[in-house]
């Protein structure tokens, strides 16, 4: 941990530092005392931050016993703003947590809660939002606990938000409405539901490993209600509720639950208190789904979109083969055409499968093999190879004539079984293997993701054990294109993430 | 030799009033009062003397004390000890670290120093400030331990690998005089030393006067 400033040093007239508490989203948190022996916290907030200081003026005249209080806003000489706070003799409630893994004593647990809940309350009827409640900003001192950090929170509202710069510690306690981007006070109300499903258990309800991981698991999971004590399973329940108007309508109503739960009076009559909420009901789906005229404006987009990057894609490769003759200009043609087709067959399914919810992981490989065969027979039947078939079908099918297959003498002639098996299950397991669903998926992580790529490579490669030819070569180069190909041309929506501002740290 | 106290400032961890002498006194902080470790407590400017001799520390009641409970006059502390200064004014004593001859206090709240410290290190041959169990500082994201000892100009300092004394580049070892920022790249702390009386009178409109406060309890912000 470096920080900016040392013991001793004076950025702010009148303040003298002690030492660094914390760092934080916004900048870096000191110990200083006044030179007339007052204690305060100092936050450094670095740069022009006119948004987040509009916030803390809000909240400069609010009084609670249960917030840290905000004495004053300052800039220094350099122009960096500096927000003088209460200094708290006491430590951050997830210490506490982290002292009982297995969940702190149940009155304590009210005790905590229902100081929390008083802070917010006060937040929440002065209109403010604090929109960052997490263990690590709230204080337990001499027994009483202190909101804090509330007024600087500052949502960027990010359609090309990255999930990277979001800290995960923020992302634990995040209501899945924020993805929307439209949200109210409900969010304190989901967050304090996580702080006290993790005061009870010592863990909080969604955990993962990554920020994107853990934001999916708030829009879709279920909380696992059973390491609760029974009493409080309801409440969280209704507090983690999916859909903000399901949740308690206010801190005060969850506090008076949360103060109720468990104590021998509410075994109680039924009726009076507000039994919610079984977690089998569905839960409402956040993101809205797409119009089907939508979707296949989409797909039609795509499919069309295809031909041109494959070709801005093949035109490098062709450049790199020097003797460009016709044998090199025809294996070009192979290779788009290939791309082609393994592209727009991924695209067609994978947009069909987005449209009809939960398809089978297995079943998707069944489908993509069995198209990635399609596609085997269709590049061999360009070579001049027909299936021995094939004459018949044409007969069956046209009624008149033996059509013949489209014979090119230019193209090498494919003839023995052996190719024909091997290229099928080339193309078959190439397509079966790979989750090429992940790569066309509109909130994928990112637009363009490598692993996949390096993975269609990687398969192509493996694959090269039933399909022994030269022929392979272009095949293998068609599926890493594809890859590309298909990230490239499918519509991309990362979920809205709040980004906070990151910390810049000053070298001294 | 180094001699009297002086503040240690861990960021991110913590601050701590460092005591050098073999004999300390305890009692309540006041403008005019001379205790080394002074409290705001309800006890007497002199209450207690603690001394570290060969056998380990002894406490020595001017006022009643008593040790878990226990009224004492004189006594030979054991890590563990709770003193009870006056009728609520209850300190720790431990000895973190087996081999090392220094102590530690620890003021239970609502107790504490007059500035925000986290404790008191009774400092005989060195201090151990680590990421381990058994230290008299824990420094939870540092990758080793930093020692600090005793030093004929003032205070030398251990840490395998390299860091810096006021910015001075130093490798395994350095050392300083009184006062120092000490920086690794996975800790930092500055000490510096208590000058005068405890509690001084705001020296309001006087300006900057850094390093000259002391001490107290606690951890927080937000």
């Amino acid at each position: 941990m470096r920080f900016t400033w040392k013991t001793g040093d004076r950025p702010l007239e009148g303040y003298t530092i002690k030492r660094g508490i914390g760092q934080g989203g916004f900048g870096e948190v000191y110990y200083a005392v006044s030179d007339g022996g007052k204690e305060v916290a100092l936050k450094f907030l670095r740069g022009n931050i006119e948004v987040e200081l509009r916030g803390v003026s809000l909240c400069l005249n609010l009084k609670h016993p249960n917030l840290v209080s905000i004495y004053d806003v300052r800039t220094d000489s350099q122009g960096d703003h500096w927000v003088i706070m209460e200094y708290i003799v006491g430590e951050p409630l997830s210490a506490v947590i982290q002292r009982h893994p297995t969940g702190m004593p149940l009155d304590l647990v009210r005790r905590c809660f229902a100081g929390l809940a008083e802070g917010v309350a006060c937040l929440h009827e002065h209109g403010i939002v604090h929109r960052d409640l997490k263990p690590s900003n709230i204080f337990l001192e001499n027994g009483r606990i202190k909101v804090g950090d509330y007024g600087l929170s500052k949502f960027i509202n990010a359609s090309h938000g990255d999930a990277q710069t979001q800290s995960v510690g923020t992302v634990y306690y995040m209501a899945p409405e924020i993805s929307s981007g439209n949200y109210n006070k409900q969010i304190d109300i989901y967050a304090a539901g996580v702080i006290l499903y993790e005061m009870l258990t010592g863990h909080v309800p969604f955990d993962g490993e990554t920020a994107f991981e853990i934001l999916m698991k708030h829009l879709t999971a279920v909380p696992d209600l059973s390491r609760l004590p029974a009493d409080f399973r309801p409440v969280v329940a209704r507090a983690l509720a999916k859909n903000p108007a399901h949740r308690y309508a206010s801190m005060a109503e969850l506090a008076r639950a949360v103060e109720t739960a468990g104590q021998p009076a509410t075994m109680a009559p039924a009726g009076t208190a507000p039994r919610y909420l079984p977690p089998t009901e569905p839960l409402p789906m956040v993101l809205p789904p797409l119009s089907t005229a939508t979707q296949l404006g989409e797909l039609a987009g795509s499919l069309a979109l295809a031909p041109l990057v494959i070709a801005a894609m093949c035109a490098p490769v062709a450049a790199l083969k020097r003797d460009i003759g016709q044998a090199g200009l025809l294996w070009i043609g192979d290779l788009f055409f290939q791309t082609l087709a393994l592209t727009w067959v991924v695209l067609a399914a994978t947009k069909f499968w987005s449209s009809r919810g939960k398809v089978q992981s297995l079943s998707r490989r069944g489908v993509l093999a069995a198209l990635g065969a399609a596609v085997g027979l269709g590049a061999l039947w360009l070579k001049g190879w027909t299936p021995p078939w094939w004459g018949d079908l044409t007969v069956l099918v046209l009624g008149g004539e033996r059509l013949p297959g489209p014979t090119i003498s230019a193209w090498p002639g494919v003839t023995t079984s052996e190719d024909v098996i091997g290229r099928l299950c080339y193309f078959g397991l190439g397509l079966g293997a790979i989750r090429w669903w992940t790569m066309t998926d509109r909130h994928r992580s990112h637009r363009f993701m490598v692993m996949p790529v390096m993975a269609a490579g990687f398969w192509g490669l493996l694959l090269l054990l039933f399909w022994r030819a030269d022929e392979a070569m272009t095949s293998l180069l068609a599926f890493v294109l594809s890859a590309v190909a298909v990230q490239v041309v499918s519509p991309w929506e990362p979920l809205v993430v709040p980004v906070r501002r990151p910390a810049r740290i000053r070298c001294v | 030799m180094t001699a009297g106290r002086y503040l240690l400032w861990v960021d991110g961890v913590g601050g701590f009033l460092v005591c050098m002498g073999a004999r300390i006194t305890i009692g309540q902080a006041a403008p005019e009062g001379a205790a080394d470790v002074p409290l705001y407590a309800d006890i007497s400017r002199q209450h207690a003397r603690l001394v570290r001799d060969s056998e380990g520390y002894v406490l020595e009641a001017q006022r009643p004390v008593r040790i878990n409970g226990r009224p004492v006059d004189v006594a030979l502390l054991h890590p563990g000890d709770l003193v009870t200064l006056g009728t609520s004014c209850r300190l720790r004593f431990s000895q973190p670290v087996p081999i090392s001859a220094s102590a530690r206090l620890d003021i239970e709240r609502p107790h504490r120093l007059p500035l925000a410290l986290d404790g008191v290190l009774l400092m005989a041959e060195s201090l151990v400030l680590g990421p381990e169990a058994q230290v008299h500082v824990p420094l939870p994201n540092a990758l080793h331990s930093v020692i600090l000892f005793r030093d004929k100009e003032g205070f030398g300092v251990r840490y395998p690998g390299r860091f810096w004394i006021d910015g001075r580049e130093c490798r395994d070892r350095g050392r300083f005089a009184g006062r120092a920022s000490v920086a690794g790249t996975d800790f930092s702390l500055s000490l510096e030393p208590v000058e005068g009386s405890w509690v001084r009178q705001p020296q309001l409109g006087s300006g900057s006067r850094p390093g000259q406060r002391a001490d107290d309890s606690g951890e927080g912000g937000s």
